[in-house]
């Protein structure tokens, strides 16, 4: 068993990936808190439209924005 | 253990394996048409039919004289497990008013809780019973119990309102939606959807309908919904990933590691860890609404990073031992921690922003496809603890 075997392995495993999802979290989970569910698939809805062009931080939050007329 | 033994006869540790991954798998897979399937059916339905079959499979187990019967039981609970379990946060969630979901959508959690609690003290007492098979089959019996209770108690349950718009029966939408307590502008949102019903016809063929469930199961991964699936299934996966249910699993062999003596007080330690949880779990039911989804994720995230980047470091610079010096408490105490964070966070966080942050056309389907992803996760991370003995 890897945890008997040698415990450090299996710490530092969860310790990664815990720290990857955390990661993971604070680019791209939005608060919900409050907001009827109907509200929170309006906020999506008009992200998504929104989103095709580059990326730009808001808060903690990194969006992609479409830039209209440019092409970069 | 020994009344077990008594009557399947010693088991390898590769029947056990089999044994633990006999509930998880199955699970898995009657996860991947869930959700679909309580879009069409129902929420509330598709939870009893789950929880009685959860029953049936209990039954088995409890009944069984022949491992391979025991097994098959586990499959059967694994199914019905699959079956309702993703459905109750889904239909909690939808019925709840907006600024108590995340009290509401925790209860689950917490009775999750009170049922690991329950089972760990129930054991503790029939695993006394002395020469008797009733050791071991008593708890399954009051699983099997349970599971019938659970689904009689489900049918007067009032099916969600918004699923009700979906299948174009705005009446009966309306009806309940004035029973659950919405604020008003909560009301009129919910209600604003109704001329969008799910395309599902009630009477098509078979083959039609094998063809539309194929279809639903496409849109969890087409082009608006794809990310948040995604993500749901990564978090739902990284729950696992972040050691809890290994670290609660082994919790006995560690505390023997860093020197508490006998397995009694080995199982002790489990029991006092499972009550801990429970006692962590019911404050942070009923704050969940009071800090952010996401606030509390990351605190989570980093408090766990933080508590096993120490012990891991402990270990590794032979800093624990089992008679002497500071560390084995450092250890002991970390866990606890760690399971006192976790279930304070992660636990019940991850699972309401998951059903939140789904659109209601792939709300039940995607979420239930991250509990399937959390289940393979578990059954990957059981597997790997099991077998690592290279690393």
């Amino acid at each position: 068993m890897l945890i008997e075997k040698s415990t450090f392995g299996a710490y530092y495993l969860f310790a990664f990936s815990t720290l990857l999802c955390t990661v993971l979290i604070a680019f791209f989970m939005s608060e919900t808190r409050g907001h009827s569910l109907e509200a929170i698939e309006q906020r999506y809805l008009e992200n998504s439209a929104r989103a095709t062009g580059r990326w730009v931080r808001e808060g903690f939050r990194l969006r992609r924005v479409r830039v209209a007329g440019t092409s970069s | 253990m020994s009344s077990f033994k008594a009557t399947f006869g010693e088991i390898s540790s590769t029947i056990h394996g089999v044994v633990v991954s006999s509930i998880l798998l199955s699970g898995a897979l009657s996860a991947l048409v869930a959700g679909i399937l309580a879009d069409r059916y129902g929420r509330t339905r598709l939870i009893s039919v789950g929880s009685c079959l959860y029953g049936v499979g209990a039954a088995i187990e409890c009944g069984s004289t022949l491992l391979g019967v025991f097994i098959l039981g586990r499959f059967v609970k694994g199914l019905g497990e699959g079956l309702f379990l993703s459905a109750v946060y889904v239909q909690v969630s939808e019925i709840s008013p907006a600024r108590v979901r995340g009290t509401m959508t925790s209860l689950p959690q917490f009775l999750v809780v009170t049922g690991l609690v329950t089972g760990y003290f129930v054991c503790y007492g029939t695993a006394r019973v002395e020469n008797s098979s009733a050791s071991w089959r008593l708890p399954l019996a009051l699983a099997s119990l349970l599971g019938f209770s659970f689904s009689a108690t489900t049918l007067l349950v009032p099916p969600s309102p918004r699923w009700l718009l979906a299948q174009g029966r705005v009446e009966e939408a309306r009806a309940i939606v004035a029973q659950l307590g919405l604020d008003e502008a909560e009301q009129n949102e919910l209600l604003a959807q109704s001329d969008a019903a799910l395309d599902h016809s009630p009477d098509v063929s078979f083959l039609e309908s094998l063809r539309q469930t194929f279809k639903d199961f496409g849109a969890a991964f087409s082009a608006p919904f794809r990310a948040r699936t995604v993500f749901g299934c990564v978090i739902m996966a990284m729950q696992q990933f972040s050691g809890i249910d290994g670290v609660l699993y082994y919790a006995p062999i560690l505390f023997r590691q860093a020197g508490l003596s006998s397995d009694q007080a080995s199982f002790l330690a489990s029991g006092v860890s499972a009550l801990v949880i429970m006692a962590t779990t019911i404050p942070a039911t009923l704050l969940a609404d009071r800090w952010g989804r996401r606030t509390s994720s990351l605190f989570g995230g980093t408090m766990i990073t933080f508590i096993m980047l120490l012990m891991g470091s402990l270990y590794a610079a032979g800093e624990v031992h089992a008679d002497s010096g500071a560390g084995r408490w450092v250890v002991i105490v970390s866990i606890y921690l760690f399971a006192i964070v976790f279930s304070a966070t992660w636990a019940i966080g991850f699972r309401t922003f998951l059903v939140e942050s789904l659109p209601r056309k792939t709300r039940s389907s995607a979420s239930s496809l991250a509990q399937s992803a959390n289940w393979v996760s578990q059954q990957i991370m059981f597997s790997f603890l099991l077998s690592g003995h290279t690393c």
